[in-house]
């Protein structure tokens, strides 16, 4: 058993609460990501559970053993810092092995662990460098390389891929993912890259002043957002969400009225004050009208290659829209159709998501891939 | 929390004068004593062994030997020989006095070559951690040296990061810390989870002075807002240079006194907030 437990755990710098709260597991075996923007407390949370912060009051168990009293070097952790924290005059066999030798592993042992991680993360050739000698992606490597290698139950990362470059990270993602099949770790990962989080993560825990927001799977993050602070935190550009009010079997959308279909209307009966949300990539944009579509005109585009992301002004509201084709230039009108089946509703009171009609189903409870990973 | 002072026991008056002061703290609960041992003072063991069941019903810790020790010599010379022969001895009491750990230096001479003296300090601390290991007990690593001595082996970004690497929890010694110009407050928020204690003593700056917490630059109102904020737990001890020295004066103990009435005061004023 490798779950990590956190019952109620808070966090205070004096008065102030980095923390609040929190109750949270992590499965055995799991890769959960903490995901939030700056001083959201992510980091924090996994500092505590390495030993490196303490907790103000509540109860952290690893492998269903209480440790909050427990020095970091008796939690059986092992962690990457975003630095990489490598000892710049010892080699790179030297920093792999050394965390071994302290901890009196046997000779054999650590020159086994140390040929196997330093083959599979393609290290071979390099154990004689010192950290200066080495790209950014090897020290990122050399760290990663260390942590596995003391085989702890729990892996801990710290942004571990920031200081990398777009190429190199989506290398070292993989590598990870591929680690922890062969490893399976209970790990815990700390980004504010939501690329990172959609493809490393098991499930996503989205954290907002000390809070979790929103603990699902990377699907049901995306395509089912709890709250409004969700819908737009994940997503570039981020998710429309329009301040609206419920009129007779449709919502207003500035001046225009857009038409929902039974099920929708049928759902949102008696709820008034609401955002209406829509992901930039789920509207279809047309030059000339269409049934139920909502009219505007295009202020700018910002083109991607692969995509071009058109922002279209209505009444005062802007929209950004994300197609493959580059038709789209400032000033003309263009038409704005909304698919039922994307759209989201929140509550305006509460920014939580006012659920969606039985015949939408978008949950990824049954999702067969995020099945297989925590198989 | 538990309040020690820092103290050798040279001889035989010297260790009843310093048990009559620690009676006289009396109604401070939890006063305890770190031991800075000098073993290459002949019958030194004695002195100990004599007062063994008295400091036994006492709060203990235990510095490791400082005089004729250094764990960045190389293993096979006389002097690395020397410093496990020390090691060894204060191990032996400390864990008789279940001192629970032992604070640690990683050099005490003046730096020559900085990167291979810190390799042979790493590459020692494996033999020196095990030997703790078998008498139970924690190496506490101490931020040390002072520039104006050249014997700072890790600046303050080098030292905090050693902690990235290294499973062990540290010592923060308030006057080093102040008289190499670091940011304490940064390095207790960076290393919090890490300190277990402070050696607490003030300086003007420059040199090591082992001063009362008032007579210097470091501002303690603003190192009790930040042990409050990050360590609120943390152990202190007033490591005083009377109290390193046999020639302690009636004075002396007085103030002793104040200075530990306003660190009780203090770390209370934490507790009480934390309920």
């Amino acid at each position: 058993m490798k779950s990590i437990e956190m019952k109620n755990i808070c966090k205070n710098y004096g008065k102030v609460a980095v923390v609040k709260e929190l109750n949270l597991t992590v499965k055995s075996g799991e890769k959960l990501i903490l995901l939030g923007p700056s001083g959201c407390g992510k980091s924090t949370i996994l500092r505590m559970i390495a030993g490196l912060e303490e907790i103000t009051s509540g109860e952290l168990h690893l492998g269903g053993r209480k440790v909050n009293h427990l020095g970091s070097g008796e939690r059986n952790v092992s962690m990457v810092f975003q630095n990489y924290a490598l000892f710049p005059h010892m080699t790179v066999e030297d920093n792999i092995t050394y965390g071994l030798r302290i901890n009196k592993v046997c000779g054999d042992e650590i020159r086994r662990r140390k040929n196997d991680v330093m083959k599979m993360l393609e290290l071979s050739g390099l154990e004689k460098r010192k950290p200066r000698e080495l790209s950014g992606g090897q020290r990122q490597r050399v760290a990663l390389a260390r942590a596995v290698a003391k085989q702890s139950c729990f892996l801990l990362l710290d942004e571990p891929l920031s200081n990398l470059d777009v190429q190199l990270r989506e290398h070292a993602r993989k590598e990870l993912v591929r680690i922890h099949e062969k490893f399976g770790q209970t790990m815990v990962y700390v980004t504010h890259d939501q690329t990172e989080a959609m493809t490393v993560g098991d499930r996503i825990a989205l954290f907002s002043e000390g809070m979790v927001q929103t603990l699902d799977t990377p699907l049901n993050v995306y395509n089912r957002p709890a709250n409004v602070f969700t819908a737009k935190f994940i997503g570039s550009p981020s998710c429309n969400i329009i301040e609206t009010k419920g009129e007779g079997g449709g919502v207003a959308i500035g001046n225009q009225v857009f038409s929902l279909n039974g099920s929708w209307a049928n759902l949102l009966r008696g709820k008034h004050d609401l955002y209406f949300g829509i992901r930039p990539e789920h509207i279809e944009l047309s030059e000339e009208p269409r049934a139920n579509s909502i009219k505007g005109s295009v202020r700018y585009c910002e083109n991607y290659g692969h995509k071009t992301s058109v922002f279209i002004a209505n009444d005062g509201i802007e929209f950004a829209a994300s197609v493959e084709e580059t038709r789209f230039y400032p000033g003309e009108t263009v038409y704005m159709t909304f698919p039922q089946d994307k759209i989201h509703f929140f509550d305006k009171k509460t920014g939580c998501n006012a659920g969606y009609p039985e015949n939408i189903s978008r949950s990824c409870e049954n999702d067969p891939l995020y099945k297989r990973r925590i198989a | 929390m538990t309040l020690y002072i820092s103290v050798v026991l040279l001889d035989e008056t010297w260790t009843r004068n310093l048990l009559s002061l620690l009676e006289n703290l009396r109604g401070y609960e939890r006063i305890g004593l770190e031991i800075f041992p000098m073993f290459h003072i002949g019958g030194y063991s004695r002195i100990l062994d004599k007062f063994l069941p008295k400091l036994a019903e006492l709060p203990i810790t235990f510095h490791e030997p400082y005089y004729e020790t250094d764990h960045s010599c190389k293993r096979g010379s006389v002097e690395y020989r020397v410093t496990m022969e020390h090691c060894k001895n204060a191990f032996d009491y400390a864990a008789r006095l279940r001192a629970g750990h032992i604070v640690y230096h990683l050099n005490n001479r003046a730096i020559s070559n900085k990167d291979e003296m810190l390799r042979i300090a790493l590459e020692n601390l494996i033999e020196i951690n095990d030997l703790a290991d078998s008498y139970g007990l924690k190496l506490l690593i101490e931020n040390t040296g002072v520039s104006a001595m050249n014997n700072v082996l890790l600046d303050e970004n080098d030292f905090v990061d050693l902690f990235d690497m290294l499973d062990h929890d540290c010592l923060i010694d308030t006057g080093h810390a102040n008289c190499n110009k670091w940011n304490l407050g940064s390095v207790m928020e960076r290393l919090q989870g890490r300190i277990r204690s402070y050696h607490l003593h003030n300086n003007f700056g420059a040199n090591d002075d082992h001063n009362r917490i008032f007579e210097g630059t470091l501002d303690l109102g603003e190192f009790f807002r930040n042990y409050s904020r990050y360590t609120p737990d943390a152990d202190i001890v007033l490591e005083y240079k009377c109290l390193l020295t046999p020639d302690i004066m009636n004075d002396d103990i007085e103030w002793i006194k104040e200075d530990v009435s306003h660190v009780r005061r203090m770390t209370c004023a934490v507790e009480t907030s934390r309920k």
